[in-house]
């Protein structure tokens, strides 16, 4: 399964990840887009400062996912090669798994769904580490 | 929330947070962290939005992107958001300072009625410093003419510098902006051609741009300077005044106004209408207004009026909270937008009244000199109205109020310290800080920061600095904070103020009539207001005939914000200050235009910046650095361990890897050429194209230039090409040891353009300076020739920066001296040299091979001077770039001891040194490149790592004697007032020496006596006899070589620090200095010294040797019968000796290792032409080392005798010429004559009609009647050529028989220098008088009467001078 890694040495907390992950989610084609269609995305990591080191947010796709057990409905799968998602369909914005995450990786959009780092699938890298300009990130293989 | 107590020292802010946070306010503080983490790129200045192609970023970290779209570089993009930060400070204070100046001008004109004259004095005394006439005007109109002055600065298109600048600054300061471009010649343009420059597609070079920043920095401070001037005309010079401080000088029961900003125009007048007012005031309730203040506004009104301080920039917004500001009126700069919604959750009324400061939820009451008591008026109104709407429920005033002693400004503290020293305030200052009652003066300046503890950085720093008995002055939010805080008070001084600096504070303060004393800080006034700290230091340096840069003074802004402070901290740099700042400035992006505003700033203006975050450690800087300078002003106490920039060598530096080592050394190449290529551009501008470019005393035009590119530089206008052509060597985007070394060459010609450029139509630079050289002449260079190609001297060593402690550095010079190397010292090494008690004499060392050439670009004189060597004794061709380098590689041996922390140039400038071969070591941690940049941290092995490194022979063994010993003090002199002890020449003391040859059993080897007493027993300053005795016993030895032993005590006993010899036989005049004595030296170490180097030198020949010095007269009295003997014998030996007398010449190829064609024959009657070997000598040598330089050469196949060719020595020429001459005769100069290494010690010439010569000696520096200096003429001379017409020889040759006898050489004498003729005179009468030539010498013409060809003929046929009569030389080609 293809993962993110974070090198906290390389970050220089320009937010580029966030604002290219919060674009890619939302159905403007650019960042100027984002303000004239009046859209509020959100970004599925957050860049902070921990003891004085950058430190990214974002879901660690943990082999026991205590949000999958912590929704209700299902929503959240968990798939034999170790990726999780939320099926937005399904998912109905009760929040249970915001509180279940011991990371902090699960948000709640405007319209009442969960969301969390998907890994972009649909493209060939990851948005956040295709924008990162110093390859703080860096997209890896990683067995389940 | 973020936790209040670690975000300001400030002891109001906890309550009020509380009300904030009720209130659901955020604060500066809070924005800050919802900004976290703020953007990396922004931070260190990587982001360049210039065009609309951007945003570009670069990455930080050395990866891609490292280039904007349009190719700017790291360096290009932070250097342009830099400067223009700085221009758009200049535009704040300097429009600040014009908006006062037309409401100074609307008062001369009678349209401002508000406002008066009110320093009718000072519009006096600015208008004379202006150049108006003041005589017969009434001040109105003084007034418009001084403002009108002031506009000139705003408009001038021409280049003069602007009057507010050039009132303020010392001439040096004024050459120095001048030269370096960056004097202001206007404000405004200057800011202009900030944002001209950095636009997209314009400067991209980082000094140039940054040298740009500095004039739009510098016009800031000529904006300042005017501003203060035409405020104190207008609203009055401060005075002393007491006033109080902090949140708690606001009044529950009255009307509270609170002035926001930084311009006194309006709210001085809100002052005045206050008190016109009060009864409606009272009216509403109120007891009357209360003014108080914020920012700078605050200091202004505190400084006239004494309006209270409510507070700094950072609790603006919790000021409001206080529930009681009732208004809240602003004018511009540091007004935080935040102020209106602040408002409009209390009672306080929001006004604005700048038409450039709106802040939506204000009401804005544009304000106009015409009409302000009309606005002020209506403020008060709106104010008075407020009132009436406020909570009282919710009133909380924090109980935080200080007493603040303020007042100061220029007039008012020269006017307190002239009372303690009737002849001036700074005599007093001057005289203060040189006996360390005050170790030096501090400018805290600067703003709030929210990235910084509020307040407490400011107190912190000032109160480390004033512990450590340094005067603060303080300007700005600085002040406010130490005002809120009560150490502007005598109490704080008391309290914090070091032991002497407490005193000082206290008598000056009681004499001024203050109570308890000066307060612990002297508020100098608002931020416009640093021009009064820089026009004090002005004076002060002017007083102490210092420059600034020299001063000890520091400034500090603990918690920069502005873009003003970028301004304010580039021109305190500019003008010679180091100066701290507390954050970062958007630069650490590039490590270029760090290492220029860190390190390069203080090469080349001496101030610097320090960027440090710990307030504490900061203070430390510049504790250490106020040190520093005093240790170089010679005032101070050591600065041991103590670097220029504040640091200590215990301060832990990160190990250098290569990679970075290549990269400072790249990036050093940059900085020094654009640099270099700055100062051209503008020396040009100044001097023209065609301005004389000439180092003094050389015939190689600009070295370096000459010897790497063959050209002969003279004027201004060659150099830009050169330049150019250099720096298009640097790569930047390869960083190997290769293109590292590559780009020395670029430093390398920068370097010497910069230094060239001062010596623009004969100047000399260096003349005056006390301790540095500058460029070294030729003369020194062939002076010491001799020394280094016999290995006297094996080597050079050029010390670079500061060593960890004067004495270690001692044991590195000592040895170095000890094993005979010629030492070049630069930086700070050559004050610690002084300290260390080593003695350079008054030549700056260049007498005893030890230069010190000065700092910076000036080290490049060093260099220059070992790449002559190539074109003066190895005959390399200028511009032949392969054979310099090979010859360079060789020798002369030199390495580079760098000692202290590295930097950019330095490390450039070594790199510059490896491109011709020479190494470096240093005593830094860093990842070595072998062979070429090594690491020797133990001061006791570093002369030894030089030697193995460049594989040096030594020949200068130990010589046990208490002082130091080497060809380094051949040179010295002891001079009557340093002498110990003398004993013959001027004493008229029996004082001789003798060389005798004995059986084995006559000599006992080691034996070593000393008859009669020794200098413990003799008075200092008297005279003795004395005599000095080696006898010798060698199974090689012979009786014809004593004389040569003999002549050799003579260099033996000079070679000794303080021991001055000169003559020979019983013409021997010996001294001591007192400083060798003082060193344990005396009579007993002749004897160590001559058996040690009798044995060194001649071990050979002489197995064993004794030496006697006697000191006892009637002893001395029995060796005089047999030494008289000898000189007699060896006289008439020597009559004898004639080329004809013998069957042998011997060669000369000693100076082969410098001059490899170059040979020299020498016979009885031709000495060596460096002067120092001679027949006899040669004879010596061959036995002493068989294979040696010294060879015989038969005298076999006559082919001319006259003319001096034999079949023989023709034969030995080519071969040790290596073919490269193939026929030589010894007495002639028309034809094939003797080629020249560079050493000789005169030079003979034909004169330009060709009928005679002219001979000139190398200490002779004036002009030659053939129109080229010793200099020029010796550059075609050297290298082992034949040059029919030139000769170089040594002096005694002169009176030779064989003088040039193929050409009557002798009765061809026309012209000598008057010295060299007055020298040789006793010899040149006699050889006269053999030949038959009465008054021969009076027809010798010397500089005194002729100097140019046609004076010189005249005087020859005037005088009938003898080679008229003669065959024309070119008969002779």
């Amino acid at each position: 399964m293809r993962q993110v890694r974070f090198n906290a040495k390389l970050c220089v907390t320009c937010h580029s990840c966030e604002n290219a992950c919060a674009l890619v989610h939302s159905e403007a084609s650019s960042t100027s887009e984002i303000s004239q269609l009046g859209l509020n995305p959100i970004s599925r990591i957050t860049i902070i400062e921990k003891k004085g080191r950058p430190k990214m947010i974002r879901c660690v796709f943990c082999k026991k996912p205590k949000c999958v057990d912590a929704c209700p409905e299902n929503a959240i799968i968990q798939q034999d090669d170790g990726y999780v998602y939320i099926d937005a369909k399904i998912c109905d914005g009760c929040g249970n798994c915001i509180a279940a995450c011991p990371f902090d990786a699960i948000q709640m959009t405007k319209e009442g769904k969960s969301v969390k780092c998907d890994l972009c699938l649909d493209y060939e890298t990851p948005v956040c580490v295709s924008q990162c300009p110093t390859d703080a990130l860096l997209l890896i293989e990683k067995d389940a | 929330m973020v936790d209040i107590e670690e975000k300001t020292s400030d002891p109001v802010a906890k309550e009020l947070m509380e009300i904030a946070k009720e209130k659901g306010l955020d604060t500066l503080w809070d924005r800050l962290d919802k900004q976290s983490p703020q953007c990396g790129f922004g931070d260190t200045g990587l982001c360049c939005r210039i065009c609309l192609q951007g945003p570009c970023r670069i990455n930080p970290h050395g990866g891609e992107p490292n280039k904007g779209v349009c190719g700017a570089r790291d360096y290009t993009i932070v250097a342009r958001n830099l400067i223009r930060m700085a221009a758009a400070g200049c535009a704040a204070h300097s429009d600040h300072g014009r908006h006062i100046a037309h409401a100074l001008h609307a008062v001369g004109e009678g349209h401002a009625p508000a406002y008066g004259i009110k320093d009718v004095e000072k519009l006096i005394r600015v208008a004379g410093e202006v150049g108006i006439d003041t005589d017969g005007k009434d001040p109105l109109e003084l007034a418009r003419l001084v403002v009108e002055k002031g506009f000139d600065d705003f408009s001038r298109q021409t280049n003069e510098a602007c009057n507010w600048f050039k009132k303020m600054m010392p001439d040096s300061m004024i050459e120095l902006a001048d030269s370096h471009n960056v004097l202001p010649t206007n404000i405004d343009r200057g800011i202009c051609e900030v944002m001209h420059r950095t636009t997209m597609g314009c400067d991209a070079d980082p000094v140039p741009l940054i040298f740009g920043g500095l004039k739009a920095a510098l016009g800031d401070l000529t904006g300042e300077n005017f501003s203060t001037e035409v405020s104190d005309i207008l609203f009055g010079t401060p005075k002393l005044i007491e006033s109080v401080a902090n949140l708690g000088s606001l009044k529950e029961d009255h009307i509270n106004i609170c002035v926001h900003g930084h311009n006194p125009v309006l709210s001085e007048i809100i002052c005045d209408m206050a008190e016109d007012m009060k009864s409606e005031a009272e009216a509403a309730g109120a007891k009357g207004f209360n003014i108080v203040g914020i920012c700078c506004t605050a200091n202004e009104l505190l400084m006239r009026r004494g309006i209270p301080i409510a507070t700094n920039y950072m609790i603006q917004e919790l000021a409001i909270a206080t529930g009681v500001i009732d208004s809240m009126v602003v004018d511009y700069q540091c007004i935080a937008p935040s102020q209106g919604w602040w408002s409009q959750c209390f009672h306080t009324q929001m006004i604005s009244t700048q038409e450039i400061t709106r802040i939506p939820g204000d009401m804005h009451i544009e304000f106009h000199e015409e009409h302000a008591e009309e606005c002020a008026r209506d403020i008060l109104n709106v104010s008075i109205d407020a009132f009436k709407n406020r909570d009282p429920s919710i009133v909380h005033i924090p109980k935080v109020k200080n007493k603040v002693v303020a007042g100061f400004s220029l007039e008012e503290v020269e006017r307190i310290f002239s009372l303690m020293n009737p002849v001036g305030p700074y005599d007093y200052i001057a005289e203060k800080i040189n006996d360390g009652t005050i170790k030096g003066i501090a400018l805290l300046a600067g703003c709030n920061n929210a990235k910084v503890k509020h307040d407490f950085a400011h107190n912190t720093v000032a109160i480390e600095l004033a512990k450590k008995n340094v005067l603060v002055l303080a300007t700005g939010c600085a002040a406010q904070s130490y005002a809120k805080h009560g150490l502007l008070t005598p109490e704080a001084a008391e309290k914090y103020a070091g032991d002497s600096l407490k005193g000082f504070l206290k008598e000056v303060g009681e004499r001024a009539g203050i109570e308890g004393g000066l307060p612990l800080i002297i508020h100098m006034g608002s931020c416009v207001d640093n021009s009064r700290v820089q026009n004090l230091v002005s004076k002060l340096a002017q007083k102490m005939n210092l420059k600034i840069s020299e001063l000890p003074i520091v400034g500090s802004a603990p918690e920069a914000m502005s873009e003003k402070a970028v301004a304010i901290g580039s021109w305190l740099v500019t003008t010679g200050w180091p100066t701290h700042v507390g954050v970062n400035a958007y630069h650490k992006g590039s490590p270029i235009v760090t290492e220029i505003a860190e390190v390069t700033a203080h090469d080349v203006y001496g101030g610097f910046f320090v960027f440090e975050q710990d307030p504490i450690e900061a203070a430390r800087k510049l504790n250490n650095i106020i040190k520093y300078r005093r240790w170089r002003l010679e005032i101070g106490d050591d600065s041991e361990g103590i670097y220029w920039d504040g640091t200590t060598r215990e301060d832990e530096r990160p190990k250098l890897t290569q990679e970075q080592i290549f990269n400072k050394g790249i990036d050093g190449a940059v900085i020094a050429t654009g640099y270099a290529e700055y100062l051209l551009n503008r020396a040009i501008t100044r001097f023209g194209r065609n301005a004389r470019i000439e180092y003094p005393g050389t015939g190689y035009y600009l070295p370096c230039v000459m010897a790497w590119y063959g050209v002969r530089v003279e004027t201004l206008g060659q150099l830009p090409i050169i330049l150019g052509k250099v720096r298009g060597k640097i790569n930047e985007d390869e960083r190997t040891l290769e293109t590292a070394i590559a780009s020395g060459e670029a430093t390398m010609i920068a370097a010497e353009i910069v230094e060239a450029i001062k010596y623009i139509d004969g100047k000399d630079p260096y003349e005056d300076h006390p301790n540095y050289s500058g460029f070294v002449s030729d003369v020194v260079l062939r002076e010491l020739g001799i020394g280094f190609v016999d290995d006297t001297i094996p080597g050079a060593i050029v010390l670079v920066g500061k060593a960890k402690d004067s004495q270690a550095l001692k044991k590195v010079v000592r040895d170095a001296q000890n094993k005979g190397m010629l030492i070049i010292a630069t930086f700070d090494i050559i004050q610690q040299i002084k300290e260390a008690g080593i003695q350079v004499g008054d030549k700056k060392g260049l007498d005893r091979m030890l230069f010190c050439v000065g700092e910076f670009t000036q080290a490049i004189h060093g260099l220059s001077f070992a790449i002559r060597a190539a074109m003066v004794f190895g005959g390399k061709e200028p511009g032949d770039r392969k054979g310099i380098y090979e010859y360079m590689a060789k020798r002369p041996k030199v390495v580079v001891i760098q000692l202290g922390p590295l930097d950019d140039i330095k490390i450039a400038a070594e790199f510059a040194v490896l491109f011709h071969g020479s190494p470096t070591i240093t005593d830094q941690d860093i990842e070595e490149i072998p062979g070429k940049y090594v690491m020797q941290k133990d001061y006791d092995q570093i002369i030894s790592t030089a030697i193995e490194i460049r594989d040096m022979v030594i020949k200068m063994g130990d010589v046990d004697v208490p002082v130091a010993y080497g060809p380094a003090f051949e040179g010295e002199t002891v001079r009557r007032g340093g002498m110990a002890i003398e004993a013959g020449g001027a004493s008229k003391t029996l004082c001789f020496e003798l060389c005798k040859m004995r059986e084995a059993d006559q000599v006992e080897d080691g034996k070593i006596q000393l008859i009669g007493p020794d200098l413990d027993e003799m008075e200092e300053g008297a005279s003795t006899t004395l005599g000095m005795f080696v006898e010798v016993y060698g199974k090689k030895m012979q009786e014809d070589f004593e004389p040569v032993l003999e002549r050799r005590i003579h260099q033996f006993i000079n070679f000794a620090e303080g021991g001055w010899h000169t003559g020979q036989r019983n013409l021997v005049w010996i001294r001591l200095s007192k400083a060798s004595v003082k060193e344990g030296f005396c009579f007993k170490h002749f004897g160590t010294i001559l058996y040690t180097m009798m044995h060194q030198e001649f071990g050979a020949i002489v197995n064993r040797v004794q030496v006697t010095i006697i000191t006892d007269p009637v002893e001395l009295e029995k060796w005089k019968e047999e030494a008289w003997r000898s000189y007699e014998e060896r006289d008439l030996k020597m009559a004898d000796l004639t080329d004809e007398a013998v069957d042998t010449f011997y060669t000369c190829s000693l100076c082969q290792s410098f001059a490899p064609d170059h040979i020299c024959i020498i016979s009885p009657e031709r000495l060596g032409l460096c002067g120092a070997v001679n027949w006899m000598d040669c004879k010596a040598s061959k036995e002493i080392a068989p294979t040696g330089p010294n060879q015989p050469v038969p005298k076999t196949g006559v082919i001319d005798e006259r003319i001096g060719q034999w079949e023989g020595v023709n034969q030995a020429v080519r071969e040790y010429s290596h073919g490269k001459i193939e026929i030589f005769n010894q007495y002639s100069l028309m034809k094939y004559p003797m080629t020249s290494c560079g050493c000789f010690e005169c030079i003979v010439a034909m004169t330009a009609d060709a009928q005679g010569f002219i001979v000139v000696n190398r200490e002779y520096g004036g002009m030659t009647p053939i129109g080229m200096k010793f200099t020029t003429l010796a550059g075609s001379v050297g290298g082992g050529k034949q040059t029919p017409g030139f000769l170089g020889i040594g002096r005694k040759f002169i009176v030779s028989p064989k003088f040039i006898r193929a050409e009557d050489g002798f009765k061809r004498l026309m012209w000598m220098p008057k010295q060299l003729k007055e020298d040789m005179r006793e010899l040149m009468e006699k050889r006269a008088k053999e030949l038959g030539i009465p008054n021969f010498l009076d027809k010798i013409a010397d500089e005194t009467n002729v100097t140019d060809p046609a004076q010189l003929m005249e005087w020859c046929i005037e005088v009938g001078h003898p080679a008229m009569a003669l065959p024309n030389l070119m008969e002779f080609m």
